[in-house]
């Protein structure tokens, strides 16, 4: 019978499919840059209104990680200081320092400084930071070596999955009441991460919930 | 003498069977009839039937936005009617589409040889009904652009979704029936495209028939998977016949409420289904027949009558499983279940209602109208005379239709309106919204069917060919005629 | 709204913080703030022309709005600290202030919870002996009151806004020309705080000739001169209903809307508290015309039209041998035999520990005969007490209007109320305020007065001023904001301030004054601390002992009710109160105790009396028959009729409070007015109305369509002696039966936490008064649906009262026909987190689960709604969003060609958002919810998860993590004003509800299906009185009714 096809037809289905291929992982980039939700986005780093860098005030200085966020032992909500937290130092210290200008701006108008958000939970989660730092575990195991960064970036997905994995196997993350706001600790005496965190799950009682209600209301 | 050869044709005309393509058509003349459909100039009825349909194809389509848009309160559903509309007809359509499978797969399995002028037909309904059935629960659901949350892929929240829910059992078994039904005609499809493919005049029609086709030349190894092909479909898709509509009724059957927690469920809806789709199919079929004469020749009298048969046997399953389950509910001493079976459903104002001495069900007509579609219309199928009175048989199984659709109402809103606290009792009323979508979806079905009759071969023509008397290798065209003559020559 | 990155500084000193918002909101860096976190809401409200200040005030009080609903938000967000570090403020921690509602019948104490400045909920003060932690509805309401957007906000001189500097100038210029205040007149409403009552003493020094008039259309004028002829002026009397062994209460609904002390419901409930077999509990007898709940929880309930009640009194006198006097009494009437008698016997055999209650509406004569009953009594010492009167008798409204027409009252200074709205129809009341050349207004809406006033003054919520009280047990109560007047508004202590020639009060002063006088010589800072920390000083005065002086007045009580006579009843509406609470979106929607309608009032009416009109209830619809209710041309109105079972015949109840007609978009179209048919000498009933059937109908949104349980066994009855006879009444022929051994085909949840969280509720104290109900929706931002949604069957309420009428045909209401005088049971329904639930096998998406403390939880992001959740849930409390009801309008729009339309059915057409009021009352701690989803009630999980964070924070590197045993518990709970529902761990065999549980009368409903719910009820117990007409009836209907 007549040949309804032309030779070069024989291999159009093999390019439909590498054209395919193409635009499905067109697609797939445009949503994994466009739609990932803002708590996965790990390595996220912001310019911050003023270059304020953890690194100089705790590592060198040796500043307390609640001298600044001063409610995140009582409150569910981590406080950002205030300007005149900032100025209790920096009245004397650096008065001149033009990096240091806007702070210096916001406590003499009045206008306060609009830090950008890195790290936030969708408006459905009710976080509590206080009932994590109080019961050993630390900054860093959600928020990463901030006391090392001289800008803050996003360091782990704050996911639900990788919740579960920490209120599943706590013992993961435990340590003792001392060392929470210790970012650079690190398990010593012999004695592993384990081991320690399964002693003070024990000691503590320490269950974190794994029910929807435990984080959603 | 010739007494003896009269007797003797009397004989032989009783040991033949009626053919199932009448007048003996010739195998040309299936292919060139039947082609003919596709071939011919567009028909004027048909533009103005899509002129009819189409409009209310896109109503429907907006009715679906509406709702997607503004919220599920622009349908009349309400605490404690929480299914409504939305649901009947899901299970509406997805009954319909039941015959097609059957008629394909376990009516070929059975070698039921008259099933080969009607499958493709069916089939095709099929399709079209069980896309107009997904697009209810698909928009019933309050955040559909959540509905992702169904399929079990791994995510981000580490959830899976609840797999003892019977509405995600529904998700998996009518996309199941879904594709492999494609799977199943497509494949069927195959010869007939091909011979559209080499009859077609115009290049783009060959090109395009010639794709679908597969480069199908009917070869004999073209043949021998082709057959294989349709065998195991059939075997994989007879089970799915049984198991998309017992799926459906789990829906109702694994819950609590009285009137939807019944173990009879399962095998009362494939019955339902099967009953509401081959009267769909001769609902179809019938003005078909009449708008192409030449298929008088291949849907003959004698399919009709089978078709009416197989609608008496279920609908008189179906009205079995009503009567069971009424007595059931007696037989249980449940109160609940009593109360639900004679307060919300058969208790009417005239005879039931006073003979229990109990008030009116709210839904008494709709119960009525049910059990008189479908168990009693169908009762005149006994007598042969009506099925072969097409305008009847025509008037019957659209009241079966009807029928199957206020069974689905009955069940779902009249068992919820009022079910174990009074102070929670309501009653259902529908809006414009959802009227409007239940219209549109006829819209949908018509209109996709009216394309398929155009651009696609109504009957199987490879398959009807293989039951004609000249498919079958001891046929002899020249056989009774010669002694005819010879005689004449004496 | 859930994190809150902002707090406002506080200043250190205790006694001002609640000030700290305000002077945030005047602060620059606020105000930049505000700038760039409401943009739009600036415009928006620069559009509706409110001043910039108004505007920073309103939101100074919110500290951060972050997003609602359930999406997060993508685009980079801001963190926006504070300058100024602040004291007291924590973000995300809720802080309490004690402080007090002002109501006629004495101050409501009061806890108000507050987040970052912005009052969240109200709860009773636990400290105080009236509110022991319970509140009424009105108090839970008064919140929205508060953020009503639609509250006056603007000062206006004869309907042109002005501002508060003008209204200030001239308003010194008119006192300077008041002279000595002979054309000068007060109208206020009934308050005793002592504050205000100093000031009106010092204006009226200022002024000698100044009058001084009080109103209130609900309050107790004929009550107080009747108490004054039996008693004296001197004192006023308060009843320990707790000492009394039998109750008859003569259409007096103190369970209900006539006393809102939580002190006197929980004094009866602590009667009706039947724990085991042989316990004690008093007995009630109620005639009343019209169910109330007080009728509801009646042992022997006598429906009487209100024009009989007298003759009733005048039988009762008599077999009591009380001389009534000269009162006699038209016509006769009919009492059922031995009804009467042995009431009577029954009250005389507690030889005092009775008491007989009366309607405080009714005519002085009527209540005098009652007060001399309860002398013969010997009631006196043992139930009836009294206390010094606080306040100085004050003139009438008809004395008042009498002066008006006189000319004599030249400037009228209106201090609350709404008379032009509510004055008896007798005195048109409005051509006498116009008649007025200066009337100065002071106003918590812009409403039906103001419109006739020269000067409207916004007033501020209690919530927003400083003030005092004197609560139901004579103790002194404080008033404190706990919020800056969010409008401006001013109180009523500012504007009499101003009259006694001091300057408006900048804060406490004049309350401290007060205060330091009653103090006498303690440390005044220090008790002054104490006393807005407590929000109150205990009683001084212990209650004493009444001095009867029996003069009863000739009286002759005019002709009763009867067939061709019909009587309309004027009862306070249990939502409305006086219609003070009309633009309240919360009330409009909490449906009626006893009818269950909502968003109207209707014309309740005996299914006899309909008959003989020819009118019929409508079954399976909302579509009521219009009647026209006419005395004269003048005096009519049209209403829609509802049959009620138990009501009485030829009588007709029409609550007052409805059909405003200058009010908010909540209360506009909203019922009838029935002030219009009300004159001075029909204050509580009218006899001989002509009813038309106006062959019309209208609807009528109602929650509960249903009146009969059908004979299943929700509520479980029994008479106290069938109790002590039969124990485990409940748990007899209960069909159908549990399954054996409790198998479930699917895994139970592991209940492995320590605490398993359950609840008991006591249906022999609940009255369905609505409490809980109103105080779920506060604290769960249970959004309101508008009367349209509420037709459709979609109201939102997480908890309900279902109300039933028990008779001896269960049939009667489905067949048309009512039964005549059925008796009425309640029962709280919520969601009974089944340990097996239906509701979780079914939802495809794990969108509701078992927690392992035994919670049935809703994660909201979950849902996808499709709503199986709901049809599986045998109680029929899951809630669908079936609109957006927190961001569309609910009510109606108008669109070009449409014309009127639902707001919600247009959808994304209109304008998304919600008020910014509205969203600072919403609780910070739960989600608000979108549309299509399912919401449910949770027990408060966010309560539950509070106490266990907090405890785990004390516990830090310790294994001490269990909750304290009743630290904490759920809204509808801690609102009971009767301790009726109680809520608390399972899992500790000593936490109260465990101790209820264990109770023999404790059943969990519908046991067939084996769901366990963790809700338990202890079943209903009367305590009639074997020898009374109707005991019978009562004792036979009271066993378990199974079909």
């Amino acid at each position: 019978m007549a040949n309804i096809f032309p030779r070069w037809s024989n291999l159009l289905p093999i390019k439909l499919a590498i054209c395919a291929a193409v635009v499905g992982a067109a697609l797939t980039a445009g949503c994994w840059y466009y739609f990932t939700p803002k708590y996965t986005r790990v390595g996220y780093m912001p310019v911050q209104p003023v270059p304020f860098s953890h690194d100089i005030h705790v590592s060198q200085l040796g500043l307390d990680c609640r001298y600044c966020h001063s409610f995140v032992e009582v409150a569910a909500h981590s406080n950002v200081p205030n300007t005149q937290t900032c100025m209790n130092c920096h009245s004397q210290v650096q008065k001149e320092n033009p990096k240091l200008q806007p702070v210096r701006d916001s406590w003499e108008t009045g206008k306060p400084i609009e830090w950008v958000q890195i790290h936030k939970t969708p408006d459905y989660v009710y976080f509590n930071h206080s009932v994590h730092v109080n019961r050993g575990i630390s900054c860093y195991s959600c928020h990463g070596p901030v006391n090392k960064m001289e800008v803050v970036y996003h360091a782990e997905p704050h996911s639900m999955a990788w919740c579960l994995d920490c209120h599943r196997a706590p013992e993961d993350h435990l340590r003792p009441q001392s060392e929470v706001f210790n970012l650079d600790w690190t398990p010593s005496g012999g004695r592993t991460q384990q081991e320690i965190g399964l002693e003070l799950k024990k000691e503590w009682n320490v269950n974190p919930p794994e029910n929807c209600a435990g984080c959603h209301r | 003498m010739a007494t003896g050869t009269s007797t003797f044709e009397q004989q032989k005309a009783e040991v033949t069977r009626v053919p199932l393509v009448t007048n003996n058509r010739s195998i040309s003349w299936i292919t060139q009839n039947i082609s003919s459909i596709v071939e011919e100039k567009t028909p004027i009825w048909w533009w103005v039937a899509m002129m009819f349909t189409v409009p209310v194809a896109l109503f429907g389509l907006f009715c679906v936005a509406y709702q997607i848009s503004t919220g599920v309160g622009v349908w009349g559903e309400n605490h404690p009617v929480g299914w409504a509309w939305d649901i009947t007809n899901f299970v509406f359509w997805i009954g319909i589409g039941h015959a097609g499978t059957l008629i394909s797969a376990i009516l070929f399995l059975t070698r039921q040889k008259w099933r080969t002028s009607i499958n493709r037909a069916s089939e095709a309904m099929t399709l079209f009904a069980v896309c107009c059935a997904g697009i209810f629960p698909a928009i019933h659901v309050g955040r559909v652009w959540m509905a992702w949350f169904l399929a079990p892929i791994p995510n981000a929240n580490a959830i899976w979704p609840n797999f003892r829910s019977p509405l995600l059992w529904d998700v998996f078994a009518v996309s199941t029936y879904f594709t492999v039904s494609v799977l199943f005609w497509y494949v069927g499809l195959v010869p007939d495209l091909a011979t559209l493919r080499d009859r077609a005049k115009s290049k783009v029609t060959k090109f395009i028939y010639g794709i679908f086709a597969l480069g199908w030349r009917g070869a004999n190894r073209h043949w021998r998977h082709y057959e294989m092909a349709y065998l195991i479909l059939a075997g994989i898709s007879t089970p799915l016949v049984l198991s998309v509509h017992s799926v459906v009724s789990f829906d109702f059957a694994t819950s609590v409420l009285p009137g939807w927690h019944a173990t009879i469920f399962p095998p009362y809806f494939v019955a339902g289904a099967i009953f509401g789709g081959f009267a769909m199919v001769l609902t179809i079929l019938l003005p078909a027949r009449l708008l192409y004469p030449q298929l008088k020749d291949v849907i003959t009298p004698q399919h009709i009558d089978k078709m009416c048969k197989i609608i008496l046997l279920t609908g008189s399953i179906v009205g079995y499983a009503y009567a069971m389950e009424f007595f059931m509910a007696w037989y249980s001493a449940n109160p609940y279940e009593i109360w639900v079976f004679l307060r919300n459903r058969v208790a009417d104002p005239v005879v039931f209602g006073p003979l229990f001495n109990v008030p009116p069900a709210p839904y008494w007509w709709a119960y009525w109208a049910m059990i008189g579609c479908n168990v009693f219309a169908p009762q005149v199928f006994w007598s042969k005379k009506n099925r072969h009175n097409l305008i009847l048989v025509f008037i019957i199984v659209n009241l079966v239709n009807a029928g199957m659709w206020f069974e689905r109402f009955v069940i779902i809103v009249t068992s919820l309106h009022r079910d174990f606290l009074p102070s929670s009792w309501g009653m259902f009323h529908p809006t414009w919204a959802e009227i409007g979508l239940f219209v549109g979806t006829f819209g949908i079905f018509l209109t996709l069917f009216l394309l398929f009759m155009r651009f696609l071969p109504m009957v199987a023509m490879s398959e009807v060919k293989i039951v004609l008397p000249e498919a079958d290798p001891h046929h002899h065209p020249e056989g009774p005629s010669h002694d005819k003559t010879t005689q004449v020559q004496h | 709204m859930k994190h809150i990155f902002h707090h406002p500084p506080e200043k250190a000193t205790g006694r001002k913080y609640w000030r700290s918002i305000g002077q945030l909101a005047e602060t620059k860096e606020f105000q930049g703030w505000l700038e760039r976190e409401f943009p739009e809401g600036a415009s928006e409200l620069k559009a509706d022309g409110v001043s910039r200040r108004s505007f920073l005030k309103l939101m100074g009080a919110s500290a951060a709005l972050a997003g609602m609903g359930l999406a997060a938000c993508r685009h980079p967000l801001n963190l926006v600290p504070f300058t100024e570090s602040s004291e007291w403020s924590i973000p995300g921690k809720a802080l309490f202030f004690a402080t007090s509602m002002p109501w006629r019948s004495g101050a409501e104490p009061l806890v108000i919870t507050t987040h970052d400045g912005r009052p969240t909920k109200v709860e009773g003060n636990p400290r105080h002996p009236v509110s022991s932690g319970g509140t009424g509805t009105f108090a839970q309401s008064s919140l929205l009151d508060l953020y009503d957007p639609e509250r006056s906000r603007f000062f206006y001189q004869d309907g042109e806004e002005a501002t508060a500097e003008d209204f200030e100038h001239s308003l010194d210029y008119m006192i300077g020309r008041l002279g000595d205040g002979s054309g000068l007149a007060f109208l206020a409403e009934e308050n005793a705080s002592p504050t205000r009552e100093r000031l009106r003493k010092e204006v009226l020094k200022r002024f000698p000739k100044s009058r001084w008039a009080v109103y209130e259309p609900l309050g107790n004028e004929l009550a107080d001169a009747a108490h004054a002829a039996a008693y004296g002026a001197a004192v006023t009397s308060v009843f320990n209903i707790e000492a009394a062994d039998v109750v008859l209460s003569l259409d007096n609904d103190f369970l209900g809307s006539d006393e809102v002390a939580p002190v006197v419901a929980r004094g009866f409930a602590n009667r009706r508290r039947v724990e085991k077999p042989g316990d004690k509990m008093n007995r009630l007898y109620v005639v009343e015309n019209r169910y109330t709940i007080t009728g509801g929880m009646a042992d022997h309930r006598l429906r009487l039209p209100a024009s009989q009640v007298g003759h009733f009194v005048l039988a009762l006198a008599k077999e009591l041998g009380v001389d009534a006097g000269g009162i006699t009494a038209e016509g006769n009437v009919e009492l059922p035999e031995g009804w009467v008698r042995e009431a009577a016997a029954d009250l005389r055999s507690t030889n005092g520990r009775c008491l007989v209650l009366v309607g405080n509406r009714y005519p002085v004569a009527v209540q005098q005969l009652v007060a001399a009953i309860n002398e013969k009594l010997g009631a006196q010492g043992k139930t009836l007490f009294s206390l010094p009167q606080t306040v100085e008798p004050a003139l009438s409204l008809s004395d008042l209007a009498t002066a008006i027409k006189e000319k004599s009252v030249r400037t009228l200074v209106i201090l609350g109320g709404n008379p032009v709205y509510n004055a008896p129809s007798d005195y048109n009341w409005r051509e006498l305020q116009e008649s007025i050349p200066l009337v100065i207004r002071l106003g918590l809406h812009e409403d039906e007065t103001s419109r006739v006033a020269n000067w409207h003054i916004p007033a501020a919520h209690y919530l927003e001023t400083w003030s005092d009280g004197i609560a139901y047990d004579g103790s002194y109560t404080a008033v404190q904001p706990i919020i800056l007047p969010l409008y401006n508004g001013w109180s009523e202590n500012d504007l009499l301030a101003k009259f006694a020639g001091q300057p408006k009060p900048k804060g406490s002063e004049l309350v401290q004054e007060t205060f330091r006088a009653r103090l006498g010589g303690a440390d005044f800072a220090k008790s002054w601390n104490q006393f807005l920390h407590d929000g109150f000083l205990p009683a001084t005065v212990k209650p004493g002992a009444l001095s009867y002086r029996g003069s009863l007045p000739s009286a002759k009580l005019a002709a009763p009710a009867g067939p061709g006579a019909i009587e309309i009843v004027f009862p306070a509406d249990a939502k409305m109160d006086d219609g003070r609470f009309n633009n309240n979106g919360w009330l409009q929607e909490a449906p009626d105790p006893i009818t269950k309608t909502t968003w109207d009032n209707v014309a309740w009416i005996s299914p006899k009396t309909a008959k003989e009109l020819g009118l019929k209830h409508p079954i399976h619809a909302s579509e009521h028959d219009l009647v026209e209710i006419a005395f004269d041309d003048n005096r009519k109105v049209e209403a829609a009729i509802f049959i009620v079972p138990g009501h009485a015949d030829n009588s007709i109840a029409l609550s007052l409070g409805w059909g405003r007609e200058v009010v908010g978009k909540v209360g506009e179209g909203t019922g009838v007015n029935a002030y219009r048919l009300r004159t001075s000498d029909s204050l509580y009933y009218g006899v001989g109305a002509k009813i038309t059937n106006l062959r019309r109908k209208f609807p009528i949104a109602h929650t509960q369509e249903h009146f009969s349980m059908e004979g299943r066994g929700l509520v479980r009855e029994a008479t106290l002696d069938e109790f002590a006879e039969n124990p485990t009444f409940v748990k007899d022929n209960v069909s159908p039966p549990a399954p054996p051994n409790g198998v479930s085909l699917y895994p139970h949840p592991k209940l492995t936490s320590p605490n398993q969280w359950g609840m008991a509720i006591d249906l022999n104290t609940c009255f369905g008064c609505n409490a809980c109900v109103i105080a779920c929706q506060a604290e769960n931002n249970v959004p309101i649906v508008g009367k349209e949604q509420v037709i459709n069957g979609r109201s939102m309420h997480w908890l309900r009262n279902d109300r039933y009428f028990v008779s001896d045909g269960g049939e009667e209401e489905d067949l048309g026909e009512y039964a005549s005088d059925p008796q009425m049971v309640v029962q709280p329904m919520m969601c009974q987190h089944c340990e097996n639930a239906p509701c979780e096998t079914v939802c495809p998406v794990n969108a509701t689960v078992h927690s392992d403390d035994g919670l049935n939880v809703m994660a909201y992001n979950r849902c996808i709604g499709t709503r199986y959740c709901a049809n599986n849930c045998p109680f029929k409390v899951r809630r669908f969003n079936f609109f957006d009801y927190n961001q569309r309008p609910i009510g109606k729009v108008k669109v070009p060609i449409l014309g009127e339309v639902s707001g919600l059915a247009l959808g994304p057409l209109t304008k998304k958002g919600m008020a910014d009021t509205l969203k600072m009352q919403k609780n910070p701690n739960v989600t608000v919810r979108m549309r299509g989803v399912m919401e449910k009630c949770t027990f408060c999980v966010q309560r539950i998860q509070e106490a266990r964070i907090a405890q785990k924070v004390k516990a830090g590197s310790s294994s001490d993590t269990t909750i304290p045993r009743d630290s904490f518990t759920s809204a509808c709970a801690q609102a009971c004003p009767t301790d009726a529902l109680v809520f608390g761990d399972i899992a500790d065999p000593e936490s109260r509800v465990s101790k209820l549980k264990a109770q023999q009368k404790a059943y969990t409903l519908l046991e067939y299906l084996n769901i366990n719910p963790r809700v338990t009820y202890l079943a209903r117990l009367r305590n009639p009185n074997p020898k009374m007409p109707d005991a019978k009836r009562t004792a036979s209907q009271a066993e378990p009714a199974h079909s």
